[in-house]
């Protein structure tokens, strides 16, 4: 028993050793702007460990790599904090991390995730609150744009930086509206003029319309319009409808609210649209999909807003220029029009609990995501991250990779952007309407049932992880959904 | 020296030296595992609540659950019919070649080699390069429509049937590789004095075929069955590489589907009860199995030696 | 009549084989043929059969480490490290598997060691799925550190080998004739000596075609491997599925070539050993 005693003694006098060296380093590292402040806290901490190398292990999904390696890179040069990334495919990053919190073996320091995983990590102890780390880095998110950074923080505390603004974007050909004839054709047709459609109808009968099957092959020369439909990524685009519906996915009682008249209308639409689409966009998502649309295979494309680095590439694509961005399209409800941007991925730097070195990949973390860093990777030529500060606005580089257009429409489309459901379990509530929303693409089950077997499906799911438990985390995530019917 | 070899010279030693290592890893890596996968499923565990060794116990909650999964059960009912489809085709074909290839004939030798080639490739390749030729306007089509005279452009991984005539033919494609070999094996090894005897006895070729060669072969037969049944009912390769389990859930195979309770939903003691299901079906159809196989080899073993 | 059917039979073979030899080789050979296309040739309508001007960028691609070659420019390749994982792991983990099982195999045929029902209750571990044991082979390895490790994952494969390696080796050894090692073990030759110069000589090709067998089927394995590895270990197939899993990149030329990497060194060796591999399989199952 004394023995014992004399141990813990000891033990407090290291924590309060420990406690007291942690405070004389917890002040705000020097520097001028974020990043300045990232890199002289990474080599202070360097300092403190007595390391002159080190090198992070860091999950990432493949397809990120190119676009993030060379800003580490640099950031190694300056702190000597390197990155051994491993890659995952970007749908099994749930699983992996999963694994990790089960494993709690500190494989990794940090990785980059979507916000849907975000609640079942926290939950499962993986993702480590860095609040504390924000502060002391005064990590410059007053810049960012708001509804972004909202999406990193869960049940009060922020989890991640958010690297990436991915609420949808509409492009279509603007060439090919221009084209001699064809807008008083679209006009006599449709008796509106062609451009950006305001709502879903008028998304249709563009699509319609630019479909073009010249030799009647059914192998179209050019698609009316694309989206995603693939396992795993469909159910985003069926969403951003059912919010424009003003559908709601559950009510406060969580009791799902798909099933009803605007999920079912909304359905409809999303299975119609795709007839203009090419064949195997069921199999496909950003890699097949961007350079489809910039080769010109296309009319529109409703999908993240990295396209316009596709579709400005001078030497990949073939549409350079020829692309007008729009504001996502809605639906009139109740007189009204109703746009809503669906916040369809976004990248956000997590750091692990059990990482051995938090708060060096924490820097690192504020590194890529502060203001100066983030222009340039939002710019960069393999970029996946997408405009999400104010700053970007004005930045001439982004300006430069994207057209001012489209920044201006991105951001502005934000205004409107409505989160994807970020509750504990979304994974599983995501999954759930995402088969059936495909099931009733291909025809196996009708819209109604497609949507009540989601609703089923969902009630399970909130059963078994607690209903009280959702009901609170419902009411959070809906102080997030917009308020705004337009973007002023 | 001389005292570890004269140790190693006892039988006792000698016949359990192997043998201890084996079964200690079993013991050692399978058997914990399986307690631990007992002990999971008698919990409502998720990873997102609490740690499994402070998890409180429900019972049998997780196999009712699992039990009315209808996803579950239609996962399962698929992966029995993959199988169902894909191994009868693959042990015809294989049979069927290895026949064809029986005699010493000029190019033997290259066809044998092409056959055995599928095997050897990883299946994720396999996956991979399927969703190379399937595609809409890809090679495959091209083939087919040549082949049909009209075009054809059928959605391989994007239409429900197609995609799971795609997993059953990457299957099919690749295994028949292993029956074929397994047959000529088997064809190889047929001792020849009944086959001679039944020949002076005036017996017709397909007289000697069925009576006496297939019974011959019986074992081996149900060898090939056991083997590359109980391997298609693990399918997880194709389905992941080529539809990512779609469309909708035309290819997903029990072993994709835990895979998504257990990691993706975080459902570990669902997932745990499921897996034991999911074992008890296997076990009841190896049982079986392997009582055949049992048999057949025991009356060989008796009429070896009678 | 006979006469004519006698001629027509190797025709109708040769059809039919051929046929098969079409359809085998078919993907094999577009894989092969991607390989060496430049990028704009992946995907044509009508589809290249040959690469108009062949190129070795798709190697030189896959095998620098670093570079980036996805078009949208995206992804690297490394894949030195997991062919390099791969051969440690599967090359280790046959071997055990082939060492032990071996000799498993031999002590049951001779001794009856483990009863007489103990083959078939081992093919019994083959006939539990992977993913039955993989959530709980986490929280397991996880307590015995050998999570995403080689040892681990060398484990693992050894285990689930077994079966087939025993399955595959009892007919060997039940081919070496016992009188002979009975006449030399009369003449006071140790147990080893008959090991060493009577079974092994007469059992080395099945060693050699079961070790081939279990190679390929742990250097295919992805499952276990994709549960059990984080960032030490990456193994060929983890790669593959990560580049290739059904929504991320088409990046078909470098895709095909680090599949016919992949492939390259098992058909070698295949084909090193096929006369004996087409003898190896008969599982001791047919009567003398």
């Amino acid at each position: 028993m004394k023995r014992a005693f004399g141990f813990l003694s000891i033990a407090g006098t290291v924590a309060l050793l420990v406690a007291g060296s942690t405070a004389a380093s917890a002040q705000t590292p020097p520097g001028g702007t974020a990043d300045a402040r990232a890199i002289s806290g990474a080599k202070a901490y360097m300092q403190a460990k007595g390391l002159t190398s080190l090198k992070l292990n860091m999950m990432m999904p493949s397809i990120f790599t190119a676009g993030s390696t060379l800003e580490m890179t640099i950031f190694e040069k300056e702190t000597g904090i390197g990155v051994n990334y491993f890659e995952v495919g970007i749908l099994q990053v749930q699983a992996k991390a999963m694994s990790e919190a089960v494993a709690k073996s500190g494989s990794f320091d940090f990785w980059i995730g979507d916000p849907i995983s975000l609640p079942d990590l926290v939950e499962a102890g993986l993702a480590r609150p860095i609040d504390d780390l924000v502060v002391r880095g005064k990590a410059d998110l007053d810049d960012i744009v708001p509804g972004f950074q909202e999406q990193a923080q869960y049940k009060g505390k922020t989890y991640g930086l958010v690297a990436d603004g991915d609420n949808f974007i509409l492009a279509i050909r603007k060439d090919l509206i221009e084209a001699p004839g064809e807008r008083q054709k679209f006009k006599a047709k449709y008796g509106w003029e062609p451009g950006c459609p305001d709502t879903y109808e008028q998304w249709y009968q563009l699509a319609e319309f630019f479909t073009r099957d010249p030799k009647g092959t059914g192998v179209p020369e050019l698609y009316g319009a694309m989206g995603y439909r693939a396992r795993g990524w469909g159910w985003r685009w069926w969403l951003q409808q059912f919010y424009a519906k003003g559908g709601m996915p559950f009510d406060d009682g969580m009791k799902p609210l798909v099933a009803g008249k605007e999920g079912v209308e909304a359905l409809r639409d999303y299975i119609a649209l795709t007839k203009f689409m090419p064949k195997d966009i069921l199999g496909w998502a950003t890699p097949q999909a961007y350079p489809f649309y910039a080769g010109g295979n296309a009319f529109s494309i409703m999908t993240y807003p990295s396209i316009a680095i596709a579709a400005e590439h001078p030497d990949r694509s073939k549409v350079v220029g020829k692309n007008k961005y729009c504001l996502v399209p809605g639906y009139v409800v109740g007189g009204k029009l109703v746009r809503r941007a669906i916040q369809g991925y976004g990248n956000i730097f997590y750091v692990s609990n059990y990482a051995k070195h938090p708060e060096a990949a924490y820097w690192l973390s504020q590194y890529m995501t502060s203001k100066e860093v983030s222009a340039r990777l939002v710019a960069g030529p393999n970029s996946v991250y997408d405009p999400y500060r104010k700053s970007h606005l004005t930045d001439p580089r982004v300006i430069k990779a994207r057209t001012k257009e489209m920044v201006e429409i991105h951001l502005k489309n934000a205004q409107v952007m409505a989160p994807m459901i970020l509750i504990q379990g979304a994974v599983e509530y995501n999954d759930a309407l995402d088969l059936n929303v495909q099931e009733a693409l291909l025809g196996k089950i009708t819209a109604e049932d497609a949507l009540k077997n989601t609703a089923a499906a969902w009630e399970k799911i909130t059963n078994q992880i607690g209903r009280r438990q959702q009901i609170e985390g419902w009411k959070a995530l809906k102080a997030a959904y917009p308020t705004k019917n337009v973007p002023d | 020296m001389t005292g570890l070899r004269r140790w190693l010279e006892r039988e006792r030693v000698f016949r359990w030296l192997p043998f201890i290592p084996v079964q200690g890893l079993f013991a050692l890596l399978l058997f914990p595992n399986f307690l631990l996968l007992v002990y999971l499923s008698l919990l409502s565990w998720r990873i997102t609540r609490g740690t499994w060794w402070n998890a409180a116990f429900t019972g049998l909650d997780s196999f009712q659950r699992a039990l009315e999964d209808e996803r579950f059960l239609w996962a399962l009912a698929r992966t029995f019919g993959f199988a169902a489809a894909a191994v009868p085709l693959e042990l015809l074909l294989g049979f069927g070649l290895a026949l064809l290839c029986r005699r010493h004939f000029r190019g033997r030798r290259f066809y044998t080699t092409v056959f055995l080639l599928p095997m050897m490739i990883v299946p994720a390749v396999v996956g991979y390069d399927l969703s190379m030729l399937l595609i809409d306007q890809g090679p495959f089509n091209q083939l087919l429509s040549l082949l049909a005279g009209r075009a054809i452009t059928v959605r391989w991984l994007s239409e429900y049937t197609p995609a799971q005539l795609a997993v059953i033919g990457a299957d099919v494609w690749q295994w028949t590789a292993l029956t074929f070999l397994i047959f000529t094996s088997g064809l190889a090894g047929l001792p020849e004095d009944p086959i001679r005897a039944a020949r002076v006895m005036g017996a017709s070729r397909w007289q000697i075929f069925w009576h006496v060669e297939l019974p011959l072969l019986k074992p081996v037969i149900a060898i090939a069955v056991i083997l590359r049944s109980m391997e298609a009912l693990k399918i997880f390769d194709y389905p992941m590489l080529l539809t990512q389990a779609g469309p909708g859930n035309a290819t997903e195979t029990v072993a994709v589907y835990l895979w998504r309770v257990g990691w993706e939903f975080a459902r570990v003691s669902d997932a745990a009860a499921m897996s034991l299901v999911l074992l008890v079906v296997v076990a009841m159809y190896s049982f079986v199995a392997i009582r055949v196989l049992r048999r057949e080899r025991r009356r060989l073993a008796e009429e070896g030696v009678a | 009549m006979r006469r004519g059917r006698r001629k027509l039979f190797p025709l109708v073979r040769h059809a039919l084989l051929l046929a098969w030899t079409a359809v085998t080789l078919f993907p094999i050979y577009w894989m092969v043929m991607t390989s060496f296309k430049h990028a704009g040739e992946w995907v044509t309508w009508p589809p290249r059969w040959f690469p108009h001007e062949p190129t070795l960028v798709n190697y030189v691609k896959v095998l620098t480490p670093g570079t980036s070659t996805f078009e949208l420019g995206r992804q690297t390749l490394k894949i030195l490290k997991p062919i390099g994982d791969s051969l440690v792991v599967s090359g280790i983990g046959s071997l055990l598997a082939v060492v032990l099982g071996s000799a498993l195999a031999y002590s049951w045929a001779r001794f009856g060691t483990g009863g007489r029902n103990y083959p078939y209750n081992i093919l019994s571990i083959r006939m539990v799925p992977p993913i039955v044991i993989a959530v709980p082979f986490v929280v397991y390895f996880v307590t015995l550190r050998l999570l995403d490790t080689y040892t681990g994952l060398i484990l693992v494969y050894v285990a689930t080998c077994l079966p087939y390696v025993i399955w595959m080796m009892l007919a060997f050894v039940e081919e070496v004739p016992v009188e002979l090692e009975r006449a030399a073990r009369l003449m006071g030759v140790s147990r080893l000596r008959v090991l060493r110069s009577v079974v092994l000589p007469l059992t080395a090709s099945g060693l050699v075609v079961t070790f081939l067998f279990v190679f390929i089927l742990n250097w295919s394995e992805l499952l276990l491997a994709i549960t059990l590895t984080n960032t030490e270990v990456s193994t060929l197939p983890i790669t593959l599925n990560k580049f290739q899993s059904a929504n991320e990149g088409r990046d078909y030329g470098p895709q095909a070539a680090i599949g016919t990497l992949a492939t390259l060194p098992v058909v070698v060796m295949g084909f090193l050993i096929q006369k004996h591999l087409l003898r190896g399989f008969s599982f001791g199952l047919l009567r003398k």
